[in-house]
């Protein structure tokens, strides 16, 4: 009778009963739903975006109130971090991770299960919050600020970091001690190699954000005076406390997708990957030089100029591996066989686009020239190149490499395409015309602008429409695909064929078990 | 595969080169523009508050805009009372923070008559957007 019941709910997908999805501690139905719950996020983050490029399509706005317009951008700056980009490739880790070492299941997969749940409370406390300090917090703005909408900001963040926190100490001793024999530490895969510096970047940083927020938390309610000038505070404590977590924050983002993007490219292109230690020491090097980088965010604040150049040094210096990165990536595309799936199409954009948006960053690095840039829109197209531009389209490029392993299906590959020349021409629509606003003099936050700024605005919000329509093509397919896509092959990419297989530890224990029950299995088999 | 060492080595190398150049170059700039003991002709106290902005003269004089004659050299002492603002002369390429408890220093040394919008650069609340003003150079 029992039995019976079991092998009935055995037929059943685990992500069809809602029992199974609270109660799941299996890696990969933990990957998948942080990588769904990050696409929620995604989407809401991309309409709050959507109502602020509306309201600034006119000068003077009116769309939305003045108030609404500051939580638009600070909610829609702190989801699409905390809740899209860090999630997406926890998710992708979470799955691929356990596989590509030969693993069976995290080391700790109840934390792991743990780790999940907290995000989605947190995202909560975030939109009900709905805080409007900007993404930053910068006090004593988000000390005077009154209402509860800035505590709710405070702790959703502190319980994201935990999440955070608990997930990378999962992903490093999981690597430490469940790696199959014939792993070693120079040939684990690359993806696990960035995980693994992630999540150490992760550890040393978020603490430091605790910190900061718990004494942000102290001063709001039982009034100290931290960051207030007039308590004997100093104002400036918070900006160094915040970047000195907010900067490694973007190799936190950068990292997984440089890592993911490394395992794509050489199967995509059928050739080993060209460079593997210059990569892991690029990324090493890239978490260390990343703590030495955060006051170049604080070049305006009047810090003295010795306190200053050093970091102006150290974030010219930080772009030489991520160079050395690109470099390799494209040593193994050249002479390669490229292939124009959809995949293919978003790495290449990512590292087409991770060029633009890195080499606008060292404009910045020189002080004399922030000065002038500091807080403009040019920033703000800087950074998006970087977060949608390459990052997000790393974890597009993912999304669709290994949907055929997470639902054991294909993808529409014309409408992948579509998906690819919408959000490639969108974004240089919305960004470039941010930098170029920039340029001009267009300081970022502003509800309403000099009028002499429209015209570039209104290309931004074009492009801004652009990118919605592709993204939602891109979740339709998705969704869609998984109900009625063509059933996938178990080596959709001809990786294993190649000698290159997705999963290197599983399908070494694969060969390892047809070996002692002496069948021979030409192919790798995934398990979803 | 030799072909890429080489690219890798002269990516590298000459990344290293330009980038000693900018900082040299943006040393020396700074050094020029961020000297504390420049001499100047006229000392405005600029007081930021949410959301707008005040120039107080050495007569005793305030007003929302800033008036200066042309070729003066101006020493703007900037003061917050409430929450971090930012003076932003996009004309000027100038941009510092206006940060309460400390005082912050900017010269500036207009030579073309003209009216220059000042902004607010950093966020400082709901009517951040409002915080514009002039400077006229007379």
């Amino acid at each position: 009778m029992t039995v019976q019941v079991q092998r009935e709910r055995a037929e059943v997908p685990w992500y069809k009963s809602l029992n199974k999805i609270i109660t799941t501690t299996h890696h990969t139905h933990i990957g998948m739903l942080y990588i769904a719950f990050a696409y929620l996020m995604f989407i809401v983050g991309g309409l709050l975006a959507a109502l602020m490029r509306w309201e600034l399509a006119t000068p003077t706005g009116g769309f939305v109130a003045p108030e609404l317009y500051s939580s638009l951008f600070t909610v829609h700056g702190t989801l699409m971090i905390f809740f899209w980009a860090m999630p997406v490739f926890a998710g992708f880790a979470n799955y691929l991770l356990p596989k590509m070492i030969g693993a069976p299941d995290m080391y700790y997969p109840k934390l792991n299960a743990l780790s999940f749940w907290l995000l989605p409370v947190s995202a909560g406390l975030l939109l009900l919050g709905w805080p409007n300090v900007g993404w930053t917090g910068y006090a004593p703005l988000s000390v005077r600020e009154g209402g509860v909408g800035v505590d709710m900001w405070i702790l959703s963040l502190h319980l994201a970091g935990t999440s955070s926190i608990i997930g990378s100490l999962n992903f490093i001793v999981t690597t430490w001690r469940l790696r199959r024999p014939g792993i070693g530490m120079w040939n684990i895969p690359l993806f696990v190699w960035a995980m693994v510096v992630t999540a150490f970047i992760i550890i040393f940083a978020v603490p430091v954000i605790a910190f900061a927020l718990t004494l942000l938390l102290l001063d709001r309610n039982l009034g100290t005076s931290f960051y207030l000038a007039e308590g004997g505070g100093d104002p400036i404590l918070w900006q160094h406390l915040f970047w000195f977590f907010g900067h490694p924050e973007v190799y936190i983002l950068v990292l997984p997708a440089m890592g993911v993007v490394s395992e794509m490219i050489p199967r995509l292109v059928k050739k080993p990957i060209y460079g593997y230690r210059p990569i892991v020491w690029s990324s090493i090097l890239i978490a260390i030089l990343g703590y030495g980088v955060w006051a170049h965010h604080m070049f305006t604040t009047g810090l003295s100029i010795t306190a200053l150049l050093p970091f102006m040094l150290m974030t010219m210096s930080v772009a030489i591996p991520s160079g050395v990165k690109v470099v390799n990536w494209e040593a193994t595309i050249f002479g390669g066989r490229l292939r124009f799936n959809t995949p293919t199409l978003f790495t290449l954009s990512f590292i087409a686009t991770f060029i633009v948006g890195g080499i606008t960053g060292v404009f910045q690095a020189s002080i004399p020239v922030d000065y002038h840039l500091q807080d403009t829109y040019w920033v703000v197209g800087h950074m998006h190149f970087i977060l949608f531009g390459a990052i997000s389209q790393a974890a597009f490029a993912a999304t669709y490499y290994y949907f055929p392993y997470f639902t054991k299906r294909m993808y529409s590959e014309t409408l992948g395409k579509v998906h690819f020349v919408t959000a490639n021409i969108g974004q240089y629509l919305v960004f470039m015309s941010m930098m170029a606003l920039g340029l001009m003099g267009m300081p970022r936050r502003y509800y309403a602008y000099l009028p002499e700024f429209q015209s570039l605005h209104v290309v931004a919000t074009a492009g801004a429409i652009i990118i919605g329509i592709g993204s939602l093509i891109f979740i339709l397919n998705l969704l869609i695909s998984w109900r009625i896509g063509p059933k996938a092959r178990d080596d959709p990419w001809d990786a294993a064929k190649n000698n290159m297989p997705d999963f290197m530890g599983e399908y070494m224990n694969q060969q390892e078990a047809s070996r002692l029950k002496g069948v021979t299995q030409p192919t790798a088999e995934s398990h979803g | 595969m030799e072909r890429a060492k080489l690219v890798e080595r002269v990516t590298i190398i000459g990344a290293i080169l330009l980038f000693a150049y900018i900082g040299y170059t943006s040393y020396a700039v700074l050094q020029e523009i961020e000297n504390p003991q420049q001499p100047y002709d006229l000392l405005v106290k600029v007081n930021a508050r949410q959301f707008a902005w005040e120039f107080v003269y050495p007569d005793g004089s305030v007003s929302p805009e800033l008036r200066v004659k042309a070729g003066q050299t101006v020493r703007l002492e900037l003061h917050s009372g409430d929450v971090i603002h930012s003076l932003f002369i996009r004309d000027f390429q100038l941009k510092k923070d206006v940060v309460p408890g400390r005082t912050n220093v900017v010269y500036l040394t207009p030579l073309v008559p003209g009216r220059y919008v000042i902004q607010c650069a950093e966020f400082c609340g709901r009517g951040h957007y409002s915080m514009v003003t002039y400077l006229v150079v007379e």
